[in-house]
């Protein structure tokens, strides 16, 4: 009887630790300095550091800075230990009117224990020339359910004040991709976007006039695609379209005689260029200069790396090569990345700072028929914070004719 | 392994008489709480024997295979997904899921004098798939060890008995649209996707530990019953991508006490238990060259849940073989804390992964001999569930029959 007392009491003993309520997990966090260094003594008004959780997408605003001074804003704040993106935002007021934005961007922050970080804020000025102003890249799918390409399409605005001329833009996609970050020696993003096709318009800068607003459609085959597949569109009136001589039979472009070429200074394909289709690189618009030839460029501008892949079947150094096309050319780039597949940022953050997408993922069946396309701002021209993830809706019914209409 | 197949084990140990038994069963059952699905049906074939060799030596062994079939299943794309909660890999579509499990079970047991000990291996084998996008493959192995000494006299069995465990299940999810696939997505908390990695992953391993201790007092015919059991559990769950990522940890202590009376005729026993399931999340910091930094496992999940229970047999004699009537109510309660924000997305979900439950079954068995030492069996019973805060319910009834002799 002794023993099944014992047995009793320990069956009842149990019983007392119902009723603890349970406690919440500690969540280890630490203190973060953030220095914002100012371009120059201004009036700053609504200034706030935004903590983006780049783990698990949560956003945390701080309005109030510890310290203020001509030069520097120092926020004290907390976070849990964590992988975050830092954006500073502000205005600066020139005039009671007049404000212009004000950014600075850290975009790997590792946070583990109390630490300093130092961003150097720059104005933001709105561009005076083409932008990149819709992306279609996904294509179409037919009333069949089947994948459709070649109507894929960029067009380009003017958001300037007085007429420019679409001649010589030049057109690049990035090697690299945004969904998969890689350390390469050399790291040339300070200075130049490693680029591996280059379409340029053609004309000797009197022959494509775009309008202050006005819209320049390139696209990949200038046709009426209605006739092939209705879900698609109407484009044998784009301004120009960029035209492949394939080495495979199998694999060839259209050619629409009456829509001009583009220019092609270098493709990596020795087939047709298919922008990627699940936006994963950066494309970017730009003007070389008029003396250097295409020659010239490709022997002068050639671009070798080396790189780690870790793999589960081991590491291995390998190595790559691309255009290096430098950042002072750059009139607009636009980084494309389907959401959660962020990884970094292929060009230099001051070209643009965020990105675009139409998709959860990569193979989101939904991106389809899907565009990145401009916001307007305020004043009626299209908005252009270098931030594509502010400056971009995203996932738009495609419609190569909405900045003409 | 539950509170009642531990009280069979340690039956199975004393019982005095060599015995073998054949069945087959058949279910269906229809639900409101469809994690496993909104209807599901399937049957199994078992055998179990327990022969003694001499009045020393015994050996045991248990074998079955079972089929299932679930129609509706919502969120959850894993096997055994109460193990493994909140880690869970989950996404918007669901569907039906088909099962099939191995289960086999063998041992040897020595009693001398007053002395028993014994040993068993048990292992589980699990396969869920679905044959249409998304296409889960769920793959389970359970491999348990056990080994227990007791101390036997003419009125109590006393046992202790200790186990370990490993528990794996790759969990793989293919999609074989050509147009693209639905999101995946891989929950740290009850309503809270690792961003991160949502969408692309489609490949985890979940692989971890079991161990437990139990002591027992059973009365060889009549007398006090008496139970005290503990286990823990710890698996971790990895992303397969070009390397292992893992992301998550849960560890779970649970203690059941049970403790009645038993009759000839008739046995009664009161239940009771706590579990504690602790989680933490793996934190990385930038992601390069396919390796994801790891920056901290941070503790993310907190649930303390008790459950206490009733249960009742009641065997009639009958001129012709025996019935045996019996029934179990069991409640159970959790309470979950958890800092990160529930998503809209997952709120349902996370509502059913942590609703308090009512159970509720009844069985009734019937017995009787057919020729020599052969009887024959059938066993219909029902099974009640009743969630407390959806208001969900799910129910169950089984046929079971077949032979021992």
């Amino acid at each position: 009887m002794k023993k099944i007392t014992i047995l009793l009491a320990l069956f009842l003993s149990s019983f007392a630790f119902i009723g603890c309520e349970p406690k919440e997990p500690v969540r280890n966090e630490c203190t973060v300095h953030v220095v914002v260094n100012l371009p120059d003594s201004c009036r700053l008004a609504e200034a706030s550091i935004v903590f983006e959780d780049r783990n698990m997408g949560t956003v945390t605003r701080f309005a109030e800075a510890s310290s203020v001074s001509d030069t520097c804003l120092i926020f004290e704040v907390t976070m849990p230990v964590g992988f975050y993106a830092c954006t500073f935002e502000a205005q600066v007021a020139v005039s009671d009117e007049y404000h212009y934005p004000l950014r600075a961007y850290e975009q790997n922050i590792s946070l583990t224990a109390e630490q300093t970080i130092t961003l150097q804020a720059f104005a933001v000025h709105k561009t005076d020339d083409f932008v990149l102003a819709e992306i279609f890249f996904a294509g179409t799918q037919t009333p069949e359910g089947k994948n459709y390409v070649g109507d894929k399409y960029f067009v380009l605005v003017n958001n300037s004040d007085e007429v420019r001329y679409a001649d010589g833009i030049v057109l690049v996609e990035s090697k690299f991709k945004n969904t998969k970050k890689f350390t390469v020696r050399p790291d040339i993003m300070s200075s130049a976007m490693a680029v591996d096709a280059i379409y340029r318009v053609p004309g000797d800068g009197s022959r494509f006039p775009v309008v202050p607003g006005g819209a320049f459609l390139i696209a990949d085959n200038a046709l009426d695609h209605r006739t092939v597949n209705s879900q698609s569109f109407e484009m044998s009136d784009a301004d120009v379209e960029w035209y492949d001589v394939s080495t495979n039979a199998t694999v060839t472009d259209i050619d629409n005689p009456d829509v001009p070429n583009m220019d092609k200074i270098y493709c990596y394909t020795l087939t047709i260029w298919v922008p990627n289709n699940q936006g994963n690189t950066t494309f970017a618009i730009g003007r070389m200069p008029a003396d250097l030839t295409d020659e010239q460029y490709l022997q002068d501008y050639r671009y070798d790396y080396d790189y780690t892949n870790v793999t589960q079947a081991g590491t291995f150094e390998m190595s790559g090569s691309a255009y290096r096309f430098p950042n002072a050319w750059i009139i607009d780039a636009v980084n494309l990345c389907p959401h959660s597949d962020y990884q970094w940022l292929s060009v230099h953050e001051s070209l643009d700072a965020g990105f675009a997408y139409v998709g959860e993922t990569g193979s989101d069946k939904t991106r389809f028929g899907k565009c990145v396309r401009r916001k307007f701002g305020e004043d009626g021209k299209l908005t252009d914070t270098n931030n594509s993830s502010e400056d971009f809706e995203m996932a738009q019914t495609a419609n190569p004719h909405f900045f003409k209409q | 392994m539950t509170l009642l197949s531990l009280l069979l084990i340690v039956t199975t140990l004393v019982t005095d008489t060599s015995s073998t038994q054949v069945a087959v069963s058949g279910q269906y059952g229809q639900s409101t709480y469809a994690l496993s699905g909104d209807r599901n049906g399937g049957f199994s074939v078992q055998a179990q024997s327990v022969h003694d060799i001499d009045s020393v030596h015994r050996v045991f062994g248990e074998a079955s295979y079972s089929w299932n079939q679930s129609h509706g299943n919502r969120f959850v794309e894993n096997a055994d997904y109460e193990w493994l909660s909140p880690y869970l890999t989950v996404d918007t579509v669901g569907g039906g899921l088909r099962s099939e499990t191995y289960f086999f079970r063998g041992g040897y047991r020595m009693s001398k004098r007053h002395i028993v000990w014994h040993a068993a291996l048990q292992f589980r084998a699990l396969q869920s798939y679905r044959a249409v996008d998304p296409r889960p493959k769920n793959k389970v192995t359970d491999l348990q060890v056990e080994a227990g000494i007791g101390y036997t006299n003419s009125d109590y069995a006393w046992m202790a008995v200790a186990q370990a465990g490993r528990y794996k299940q790759n969990n793989e999810i293919k999609f074989y649209s050509e147009l693209g696939e639905s999101q995946i997505y891989h929950l740290v908390g009850p309503g809270s996707a690792y961003t991160r990695f949502s969408g692309s992953k489609k490949e985890s391993y979940y692989h971890g530990l079991t161990a437990g201790a139990t002591v027992a007092m059973m009365p060889r015919q009549q007398g006090w019953l008496a139970q005290m059991d503990y286990r823990y559990m710890r698996v971790d769950k990895e992303l397969h991508d070009n390397t292992y990522i893992p992301i998550g940890r849960i560890r779970a202590h649970s203690v059941e006490a049970a403790f009645g009376y038993v009759q000839p005729a008739w046995r009664v026993w009161a239940q009771g238990g706590l579990t504690f399931r602790r989680g933490e999340q793996f934190i990385y910091g930038v992601a390069e060259n396919n390796t994801y930094i790891f920056l901290a496992l941070q503790p993310n999940y907190a649930e303390n849940s008790w459950h206490v229970g009733a249960n009742g047999s009641y065997r009639l004699t009958l001129p012709v073989g025996y019935m045996r009537f019996s029934g179990a109510v069991l409640y159970q309660q959790s309470a979950v804390y958890c800092p990160l924000p529930v998503e809209e997305r997952w709120s349902e979900l996370n509502d059913l992964l942590t609703d308090n439950r009512l159970e509720a079954n009844l069985a009734i068995h019937y017995a009787f001999p057919i020729k020599g030492r052969f009887c024959w069996f059938f066993e219909p019973a029902a099974d009640l569930h009743y969630y407390m805060k959806t208001t969900r319910h799910s129910w169950q009834v089984a046929l079971l029959t077949g032979l021992v002799f």
